[in-house]
């Protein structure tokens, strides 16, 4: 039962990370019907660009960490401008593929500029784990997971809130509708990238802390898609809901079966990505979309 | 529009339908062949190995470019699929016994009803979705090669047979070269024929709109499903000549960014045209041939450059890539076109 449990726990960790990433897809998706695959590339950069701002230029941790995210903000920014602008009213293979030279470009940078190594933040969090009851949480999974479902009604409440947010559901909803009201749908669809890269960021300076900063903690993103899957790519809820799913299943895979068949952890997810797709398409929360020709 | 030579008049419809109209174009058509024929005789090894390299990447690209440009499927596991048909080869030579012009066949059926399974989710899925459940048959394929140990020997990869004939064996680049050309030659013309034929103009009408093509009587479950087939085909058939040319296999060769670099190739070639696999793989392969003599050249000097190779052919691929789809989307093969009709036209290009 102790070890269901640690099982159980450590799973919720791992998918409080691909719950942070699966919110970076949905942001992006809900407003510009765009899913970046590059969202693992850019969560590692965020882990980088923290490593070099705490690291390599000594500042102090807690300053590293929003500085890292207004530099994923901007980042965000500049992403949407460049490459993504000049694909609206593209094919999808078009989008797809842009989004797929930008993993490859990023991946490229993060190798020229740090190389294949392990790097480490410096320990600023205190080394004895937290302890509920029996259970002992490590601090920076404790910690990531508030910080998740903080980010998580952040988000919320943003959206159903503020005057931008509500921009933004208005062209998620209908772009023509929006626009003829006065919305404009480029800042839109800037603001969130914008936002979708801090997340990603974030998610990355935890998943970094928790392992290394090293180039491969990119692969989270791909694993994560299934996150969104199992929420619909709707749901901003859904997503956090839908990590957490696959991290304990994961976990418990690798638990269970991964004596038998090594490995088996690292393709769980996309197992049950397939079978997601073939059984209920849109996820849990999603909208089905019905289709005129 | 392709647009003939001046003064041709198409007066049958043999005429009409023919892909080699006039004297000139038979006449380019054997002289290039007959130096690609040649090309061994004055070529050195490595050019060789390079030509060999791009012939099989080409017919992989045809299948691609069936699936995706043709039919508008978008699938990044063809690599995997390639994989599917290196193994299915390497597999029957070496422990079944069979010879690889038998080989060779199977693992193009194999690799194609395979495709057919993993592809069944585009019966309901498309778009964004779709490319998810490829990236998963993507990511499935290679954990079986890579654990089922028995059969393909797991991470260690497995080593194959090269090609007899008789009491003639193909183990040298200039003996391959000429079954890589034979290959390359027939699927094109499969290709260029396929596309010509009903089959292609269902591909294209389920492209340019699924639903509207339904209502007009194409069947997409048989369609979709004989796109993957065909497009895993052409992976299984390249697969196969590429495990019989390296003679060692691991499921290290068959990943995710072999699986999106295919997708590069088309983008820059062109998608939706035969001769986009040409140029998208000969534009690929040629950069990076340079850009390795160019770090190897920059190593002489200093010695840390080699370090940064795979990097920068990662930033170069995502560069190239993202520039073509901003300022060229339609890929060389458009350009192509645009030049041969703008020297058709000359002087009077309106």
């Amino acid at each position: 039962m102790e070890f269901a449990t640690n099982l159980f726990v450590s799973g919720l960790t791992i998918g409080m990370v691909y719950g942070l990433v699966a919110l970076g897809f949905v942001l992006i998706y809900k407003a510009t019907g765009i899913l970046n695959v590059a969202q693992g590339e850019i969560l590692m950069f965020g882990a980088f660009i923290c490593y070099c701002l705490s690291v390599q230029l000594n500042l102090p941790f807690w300053l590293a960490i929003p500085l890292t995210l207004v530099f994923a903000f901007f980042l965000g920014f500049l992403i949407e401008r460049v490459f993504l602008r000049p694909m609206i009213g593209q094919s999808l293979l078009a989008v797809v593929m842009m989004t797929i030279g930008l993993i490859s470009i990023f991946k490229g940078v993060v190798l020229v500029i740090w190389g294949p190594v392990s790097l480490s933040y410096p320990p600023y969090l205190p080394k004895e784990p937290i302890h509920i009851g029996a259970l002992a949480i490590a601090q920076v999974n404790f910690w990531g997971f508030i910080i998740a479902i903080f980010w998580l009604f952040v988000c919320m409440s943003f959206f159903r809130y503020t005057k931008i947010g509500t921009a933004m559901r208005a062209v998620a909803d209908d772009q023509q509708a929006a626009q003829s009201v006065g919305v404009s749908i480029k800042r839109v669809f800037g603001m969130s990238w914008a936002i979708s890269c801090s997340t990603a960021a974030m998610g990355g300076i935890i998943l970094a802390t928790m392992l290394s900063v090293i180039y491969t903690i990119a692969d989270v993103g791909l694993a994560s898609i299934s996150a969104v899957l199992v929420g619909g790519l709707e749901s901003l809820g859904g997503s956090i809901l839908g990590g957490l799913i696959i991290g304990v299943i994961q976990s418990f895979c690798e638990g269970y079966l991964g004596e038998s068949i090594s490995g088996i952890g690292e393709i769980a997810p996309y197992v049950i990505l397939l079978l997601i797709l073939l059984i209920k398409p849109y996820g849990l929360f999603g909208l089905k979309r019905i289709e005129r020709i | 529009m392709p647009y003939p030579p001046c003064g041709t008049f198409n007066e049958t419809y043999e005429q009409d339908a023919a892909i080699f109209r006039t004297k000139a174009h038979w006449v380019w058509l054997v002289s290039v062949i007959l130096f690609f024929l040649a090309f061994p005789i004055f070529a050195d090894e490595y050019l060789l190995s390079i030509a060999i390299l791009i012939y099989i990447y080409i017919i992989a690209a045809h299948g691609l470019n069936l699936l995706t440009g043709f039919a508008g499927l978008i699938s990044i596991a063809h690599s995997a699929f390639m994989g599917v048909g290196a193994y299915c080869s390497a597999i029957l030579v070496s422990n079944l016994g069979f010879s690889f012009w038998l080989a060779l066949p199977c693992s193009v059926i194999f690799a194609g009803l395979i495709g057919i399974i993993l592809g069944a989710p585009s019966l309901r899925l498309k778009g964004f979705y779709l490319v998810m459940a490829t990236l998963a048959a993507q990511f499935i394929i290679n954990f079986v090669i890579m654990r089922w140990k028995v059969l393909t020997g797991g991470v260690y990869g497995m080593s194959v047979p090269s090609i007899t004939l008789s009491n003639m064996e193909f183990d040298t680049n200039q003996s391959f070269y000429y079954i890589a050309f034979i290959v390359l030659i027939l699927s094109t013309y499969v290709a260029k024929n396929l596309v010509r034929t009903q089959v292609g103009r269902a591909f294209v009408a389920i492209r340019d709109n699924d639903l509207a093509a339904e209502v007009m009587g194409i069947s997409l479950t048989k369609y979709k499903l004989l796109s993957f087939a065909v497009g895993c085909g052409f992976a299984g058939a390249a697969g196969s000549l590429w495990g019989h040319w390296v003679r060692m296999i691991s499921p290290e060769h068959f990943t995710l960014m072999g699986s999106v670099w295919f997708l590069g190739y088309i983008i820059v070639g062109g998608l939706g045209s035969i001769l986009g696999p040409f140029f998208g793989v000969i534009f690929f392969t040629l950069t990076m041939e340079v850009l390795n003599s160019v770090f190897t050249g920059l190593s002489a000097s200093y010695p840390e450059a080699i370090g940064y190779i795979f990097a920068s052919r990662e930033i170069i691929f995502g560069l190239i890539v993202v520039l073509f789809l901003i300022f060229e989307p339609r890929g060389l093969a458009h350009r192509w076109e645009i030049i041969k009709a703008s020297y058709r036209l000359y002087p009077f290009s309106y």
